[in-house]
């Protein structure tokens, strides 16, 4: 038998400072903290951790589970304090406070290169980040929720950022162009509910990701080569309100975008596109663009004319999946969709539809524009029909009615969905 | 035909492996193309110390798995699981040696198996299951902030607070039989020494209230110093300024101080907190500097004693000149406390870490003096 002479011998602390800095970091705040206790060597081992993630279960609540956020204060200011070498990332996540402590603590993250930026608030009232927020400039990912900001007039942008997701945040149209502009590395913008931008011009030579959701009065890309998913969800049509002129936004927004793969439109989005003069068609292709997901109102003709401009410059278009909206009709549709008929161009491509709020009592558009795809699309696997919520459709009527159409492909599958 | 790279470890044994595998650890792959070797038995490329043969083979097993292109992710997760149900030593030796190759995947996943053993775990259980030593003394253990010099001073002023605070809890149970929990006790007593230390939160609005709170909680302390019988009226009296004082503190930056929130920590986080407490254990992040009840039962008795006489001595000079520190203090100039353009404050620290005068004789009242200061900076300190 063995002599286990070293079975007892301490294995874990001799591991490198960047190991240890590993297994640290994959420990919430507070056990990582709490490694200071376990002997010598560990003293101040946690002292260099780069990332500090920090919420309010940071600190453990007291019996009956409230926080004390006195207590949570104090626990940030002593990490912080104690704290050696650079940041990478810092978060903070919390229902409850988003005063002036944060102040110090983004001064100290500034001076201390924090790559890595979150501030995640939930309060009343938003957090007006401080002037030493826009010093940050080694920030390359930027996500906050609840705040203001409002730059110094020397701020010229963050020059590294790759990564922005602001939400319910409060800024002007010009602060916004300040930090888009200057930022050839932006690849991820994520932007919602934000208050006082309204008027977005977006411009990225690396962005690969957009999302809106908020309301709007214009906006256009610039020079987004590389944009492949754009996600834009309008929840108002303010847009209506400022003059038009003579441009056309669904060239405003698409025109450039030869890159993009993934489109998705939600609420007042189509008829934000259909305003102004609309093209003949679109001036581009789209070849990569493998999927549409939109809320369109059949009745509306321009609305009508955008998809209809859309479809015909997206060759390769594998997948569609829309949603019936009612609205305001500027101009009838009337039967626009059976007038298009058979299409010299076949959508060769198309595999998967699937239709939401779909109505079969009268001569309902959304039914015409089904037919319409189904006799121009030769590949299609699967049509998946959602019937009119709220209404009680008869399925089985349904069905009869779209199978009735006919279809280019042979193995096309009819699929209804129950009511939601 | 399929090439073989070979590999020596520290032992001197010679090991033979396919290509493809191999050149999964970029150590290896880095070896390769820098110097060639690795072709044959005699060119053997040597691996780092940390790799031994048991563990090598470990790696070769992972990196043949991951190196096989067509995987999903889930196939990948799943023998990653099962990968690394391995005992400790093990785990950290596999660390190590996957560190060396620069095999970072790896080093990743085992520093979270690692992190998991640790997570939620009270330090004697973690000292267990790593082997660690208790080398750590008392002092060290409650000292949170760093302290260049082990001022036995400081540790006389530490062992007064531990006693004062065990008097604080005695009366306490004494007034409430049971019926009061420890851990509100603790808040409590918590707040009066972050209060004398300064913690940072002083409220300019209520300036007075807080001065005269201080008033009241120091002629309390003094009037326990002397003949251990308080009244209960005096704990009560100390405890309910004490709770005016935190609401006092906090009122005025935070609107919601006591908020009800879902307890989603886990039960055993808050157990393990509970068992912190009482002993010597300290969490140094999260309880006030000097938070250690029973810090006092782990020195042996004829320590104690000495240690004991100490701080009776240090107190008696504490209390003799109490009266007068007090209103020297108040004399002094308010020393306001600077915020800079961004709207920051400085942060305060423990008046303990301010220089204490070498000269022994004189300690106790620059130690006053200090504490003074202490309190008059925290007075005048701007709300956030």
């Amino acid at each position: 038998m063995e002599m286990q002479i070293d079975h007892l011998s301490d294995i874990i602390s001799n591991l490198p400072d960047h190991v240890i800095e590993t297994i640290l970091v994959h420990l919430p705040i507070r056990d990582a903290v709490r490694t200071s206790v376990l002997s010598h060597k560990w003293m101040y081992k946690w002292d260099t951790i780069p990332e500090l993630v920090f919420d309010e279960n940071s600190i453990p609540p007291t019996e009956d589970g409230t926080i004390r956020i006195d207590k949570l204060v104090n626990f940030i200011d002593r990490v912080l304090l104690r704290h050696k070498g650079p940041v990478r990332k810092f978060d903070l996540s919390t229902r409850f406070f988003n005063n002036s402590f944060i102040d110090s603590w983004i001064l100290f993250l500034s001076r201390n290169g924090v790559k890595e930026l979150s501030l995640q608030f939930h309060y009343t009232r938003p957090y007006k980040v401080p002037y030493s927020f826009f010093s940050c400039q080694a920030i390359t990912c930027l996500n906050l929720s609840c705040c203001m900001l409002k730059p110094p007039s020397g701020f010229k942008g963050f020059s590294d950022l790759k990564s922005l997701n602001l939400e319910l945040v409060a800024l002007s149209n010009e602060v916004f162009d300040t930090i888009i502009s200057n930022c050839i590395t932006l690849e991820r913008l994520i932007l919602k509910k934000l208050h006082g931008c309204t008027r977005l011009k977006i411009r990225g030579l690396n962005l690969q990701h957009f999302c809106f959701n908020g309301e709007l009065t214009d906006i256009c890309f610039i020079d987004a080569p590389k944009l492949s998913f754009v996600s834009i969800i309008l929840q108002d049509s303010l847009f209506k309100q400022v003059g038009q002129g003579e441009s056309s936004n669904l060239i405003k927004v698409l025109g450039s975008l030869t890159g993009l793969e993934k489109l998705d439109m939600g609420c007042y989005f189509m008829e934000f596109l259909a305003f102004g003069n609309l093209p003949a068609r679109l001036p581009v292709t789209y070849d990569r663009l493998k999927c549409i997901s939109l809320g369109i109102n059949f009745e509306d003709l321009n609305e009508s004319l955008v998809m209809l401009c859309l479809l015909q410059s997206s060759p390769n278009l594998h997948e569609i999946e829309f949603l019936v909206d009612k609205g305001v009709v500027t101009e009838s549709a009337g039967d626009f969709w059976e007038a298009q008929g058979h299409l010299d161009w076949s959508m060769n491509h198309l595999r998967v539809v699937r239709a939401y709020e779909i109505d079969i009592v009268g001569a309902q558009p959304e039914l015409q524009f089904i037919k319409f795809l189904l006799v121009n699309s030769p590949v299609l696997e699967t049509l998946n029909v959602t019937p009119k919520s709220g209404k009680n459709i008869d399925k089985l009527k349904m069905l009869e009615e779209l199978l009735r159409f006919r279809r280019a492909s042979a193995s096309a599958e009819i699929i209804s969905n129950r009511n939601f | 035909m399929k090439s073989y790279i070979w590999l020596q470890t520290a032992d001197g044994s010679i090991q033979q492996v396919e290509e493809e595998v191999a050149m999964f650890c970029p150590m290896i792959y880095q070896e390769i193309l820098q110097t060639g070797m690795g072709s044959s038995k005699n060119y053997a490329i040597s691996l780092p110390q940390r790799v031994n043969p048991a563990i090598l083979s470990l790696i070769l097993d992972y990196c043949r798995f991951h190196q096989v292109p067509g995987r999903s992710n889930k196939e990948r997760k799943s023998f990653d699981e099962k990968f690394i149900r391995l005992e400790t030593k093990r785990l950290c030796e596999l660390t190590s040696a996957a560190d060396s190759l620069q095999l970072k995947p790896l080093v990743d996943l085992t520093s979270r198996a690692l992190a998991r053993m640790i997570e939620g775990k009270t330090p004697e259980e973690i000292r267990e299951t790593f082997h660690l030593p208790d080398d750590l003394t008392e002092e060290e253990k409650l000292e949170p902030l760093r302290n260049t010099a082990d001022d036995p001073r400081i540790r006389l002023l530490n062992r007064l607070y531990a006693r004062k605070r065990r008097e604080l809890k005695d009366k306490e149970k004494l007034k409430n039989v049971g019926v009061e929990e420890e851990h509100v006790d603790e808040r409590s007593v918590d707040d009066l020494l972050s209060f004398i230390n300064g913690d940072n939160g002083g409220n300019p609005v209520s300036d007075s209230k807080v001065v005269k709170a201080a008033k009241h909680k120091k002629k309390n302390r003094r009037r326990k110093d002397q003949p251990r019988d308080s009244s209960s009226n005096n704990v009560n009296k100390n405890h309910k300024e004490l709770d005016d004082l935190s609401s006092v503190r906090c009122s005025g930056e935070v609107d919601n101080i006591l908020v009800r929130s879902p307890c989603e920590t886990s039960k055993l986080k808050n157990v393990s907190d509970d068992t912190f407490a009482p002993k010597a254990e300290l969490d140094p992040a999260t309880k006030a500097e000097l938070d250690d009840s029973d810090i006092d039962d782990e020195l042996d008795p004829a320590m104690k004693e000495e240690l004991d006489r100490e701080v009776e001595d240090f107190a008696r000079r504490l209390n003799s000149d109490w009266q007068e520190i007090l209103s020297l203090g108040q004399e002094k100039k308010l020393a306001p406390i600077s915020v800079n353009g961004n709207g920051s404050l400085q942060r305060y620290t423990s008046a303990f870490v301010f220089g204490w005068n070498a000269d022994n004789s004189t300690i106790h009242r620059s130690a006053i003096a200090h504490i003074g200061n202490g309190f008059e900076k925290m007075l005048t300190q701007s709300g956030c």
